[in-house]
């Protein structure tokens, strides 16, 4: 999903702190309504995407933490 | 996912298991939105060994000769470290019993109850348990009267407050 407005620019480049927090309180809820919808396989197909994504996070560090 | 429940409902089939649900974070993501988790719990009636222990080995070797790979304490299936806890306390044990039978593709898994699961995440009392809790209660995915009962019940009355006191 796009950061930018239907006029092209960030809320927050255009109103400030304020339209920041709405704009991202906007995408939370759109996510939230989103994820409220999915159904159980849908869910647990994410956790398994968000699993293999930790476990490649896992993978990147280890070999900088053993060269350190 | 699938194949770690086939197993599981295989196992159960041929009595190696017997009753049981899916608890934990699986669990939970059939009723609020999904959160990270890196094991599928499994919460079960087993049956005594001759000696009156409960013994998990002969379940765990049946879900090895179905695929499964021993780690430690859990079974890898298909990728999913499955554990297997015996329904340890009056309050699991009731929760096995009063389970649901959910869909998932084809299959009818038992599932913990939304209230069953908070008031175990409320015995159990590490952060991502109240974390729990505070989800299902802002999804509006539990029914507070019957959480209030279970809480009274099985003496969960100062884990509550705790609850609250962090999240209230």
């Amino acid at each position: 999903m796009s950061a930018d407005t239907a006029e092209g620019r960030a809320p927050h480049a255009a109103g400030g702190g304020d339209a920041l927090a709405r704009h991202v309180a906007a995408v939370k809820e759109a996510w939230r309504r989103h994820a409220r919808a999915m159904t159980w396989e849908q869910k647990i197909a994410a956790i398994e995407r968000m699993r293999e994504r930790q476990a490649a996070i896992r993978r990147a560090r280890r070999p900088r933490a053993a060269g350190a | 996912m699938r194949r770690a429940l086939e197993a599981l409902l295989q196992a159960q089939r041929e009595g190696h298991l017997g009753r049981f649900a899916v608890g934990g974070a699986v669990a939970a993501s059939y009723y609020v939105e999904a959160v990270v988790t890196e094991d599928l719990d499994v919460f079960a009636f087993l049956k005594p060994a001759a000696s009156g222990l409960i013994e998990l080995g002969p379940l765990y070797g049946r879900l090895r000769e179905l695929g499964g790979e021993l780690q430690g304490e859990h079974v890898v299936i298909a990728g999913w470290p499955v554990q297997v806890l015996p329904a340890y306390t009056p309050l699991v044990e009731e929760a096995v019993r009063a389970a649901r039978e959910c869909r998932y593709e084809d299959l009818a898994v038992p599932v913990l109850e939304p209230e069953y699961l908070c008031a175990i995440a409320l015995q159990t009392a590490r952060p991502k348990d109240f974390a729990r809790v505070h989800a299902f209660l802002a999804e509006s995915a539990v029914d507070r009267g019957r959480l209030a009962a279970l809480v009274d019940r099985f003496s969960l009355v100062l884990r509550w407050r705790e609850y609250e006191r962090r999240y209230g």
